[in-house]
Formats: C-alpha cells, sequence, structure tokens
C-alpha cells in the first residue's frame, strides 16, 4: 500500500531494549558480510567522501589534496604502497611524489587509478583542478584582481 | 533513520507535485550510511508504519528486522542511490 499521508516511518527511541536487539541484529548482518563485500562497502563509502568533496562550497582553507584521497584508499583497503605503484608502471619514488603533492596527476593516471577503485575516469584531475583553484584563490587573488578591461582599452 | 515525512503535495499518483521524493529522501540516508566509522556502515535501519512494511519491501528493498523495525544493506542502499540520487533526467 503506497502511503496516505506524509509520514514515513515511526520514531525510534534509542534507549530502549528493542533497539539495542536492532543494534546486536545489524552487527550481526554486518559481521557476516565477506571480504568482497566489506570491499565494496569501503570503496563505495571512499566515493561518497570524493564526492562530497568535489561538491562542497569552495572553501580555500580546507583543502585536501589528491595524495591525501589517495592514501585513504592504500589505508581502507590494505594496499601496499609500492605495489599499487608498480602495478600502474609508477617508480614508487615518483608515485610517493605524487601522494606527498610535489607531482601532478596526469590523466592517464586519473584513468588508472580510477579503473582499480571504481570510480568517474576524470575523478582525480578534478580534484586537482578543484584543489589548483583554491590554492590560485587563497594566494594570489589580490594579485589577478589588478587586470582590468578598461585598463586594457585605455593603453 | 528517525523520522520521514514528504509533503502532502508529494503524496498519491497522477497528482503529486514532484516525483521520487520519498525515494529520494531515503537514498539520502541509504548516502549518509556508508559515512558511518563503525560496523553498521552502509547499513540504514527505520521503523516502518504498519501499513508501508510492503510498500517498503516492494519499492525499496528494504527487509524486517524485527516486528515493523526494517533495514536496507549496503548493497541495496546503493542501488537506490544510482536510481534515485544519480538519476539522468
Amino acid at each position: 500500500m503506497e502511503p496516505d499521508n506524509g509520514a514515513l516511518t515511526t520514531p525510534m527511541n534509542a534507549d530502549n531494549k528493542e533497539f539495542k536487539e536492532l543494534q546486536l541484529f545489524l552487527k550481526n548482518k554486518a559481521d557476516e558480510l565477506d571480504e568482497k563485500q566489506r570491499l565494496q562497502i569501503e570503496l563505495f563509502a571512499l566515493q561518497i567522501k570524493i564526492e562530497d568533496y568535489l561538491d562542497a562550497h569552495e572553501d580555500e582553507d580546507h583543502i585536501t589534496e589528491v595524495g591525501e584521497f589517495l592514501r585513504l584508499y592504500i589505508d581502507k583497503l590494505g594496499l601496499k604502497q609500492n605495489e599499487l605503484a608498480r602495478y600502474i608502471g609508477l617508480d614508487p619514488t615518483n608515485f610517493n611524489k605524487i601522494l606527498s603533492g610535489k607531482r601532478k596527476v596526469n590523466f592517464e593516471l586519473s584513468f588508472m587509478l580510477s579503473q582499480i577503485f571504481n570510480l568517474d575516469p576524470k575523478t582525480w584531475i578534478l580534484i586537482q583542478v578543484k584543489n589548483e583553484y583554491l590554492e590560485l584563490k587563497r594566494d594570489k587573488l589580490k594579485y589577478f584582481k589588478k587586470y582590468k578591461l578598461e585598463d586594457l582599452i585605455n593603453t | 533513520m528517525n523520522l520521514v515525512e514528504i509533503a502532502p503535495h508529494n503524496i498519491g499518483g497522477v497528482n503529486k507535485r514532484y516525483d521520487y521524493s520519498a525515494g529520494c529522501l531515503i537514498a539520502f540516508a541509504c548516502r549518509e550510511s556508508f559515512k558511518l566509522e563503525n560496523s553498521y556502515k552502509g547499513f540504514l535501519a527505520f521503523e516502518s508504519k504498519t501499513m508501508l512494511i510492503d510498500w517498503y519491501i516492494e519499492k525499496y528493498r528494504a527487509k524486517i528486522a524485527m516486528g515493523q523495525k526494517m533495514f536496507i544493506e549496503p548493497i541495496d542502499g546503493q542501488i537506490l542511490i544510482r536510481e534515485y540520487l544519480n538519476r539522468k533526467r
């Protein structure tokens, strides 16, 4: 039966015995998940984290670097940094530079990492572009404001 | 998911103002559940109105936990998120 008024749920009391039983029930369900299902949940949770970062209001004081997101994948999925680097044909030293923000991600690497982590291929480039924009806005906005069309016309 | 309510003008068949409002709210709650950092990550639990149990099962892939308490598993939550939040026009 379709809803005939606006309320779709009954509020739950988190202090009673029934709620504790529900928690236990869900805990058991979660424990029944196999490794593949757990991995899938972690991957999806990380994807949401990145989507939220890309959708978030511009905040130049809270920049999350590409390398920080990559490290989350490495940590949450229990990967070895050097093995991941070699798997995608990168020298581990160069990959470490990407993780520490000393080297940029290119489109090819964005494709490879996105393929491995089941993301949109341009994900890593979009994070990088957003961060570069925020850094410029934070550090050089005053400098760019000197450019004016009227100055150009009057020269 | 403690309390979900949709506006009266979004209820019913042909006359509702917006489609998918209930689905979007439930999918949004599923999405939030993936941000949990505990063993419930990806699970959504709620207490259904008695009359709506079958509706949740058929339309939103929910399962009965106990009595009117229901839950949506992570894999089904992901399907709802794709269906309702990533819907292409």
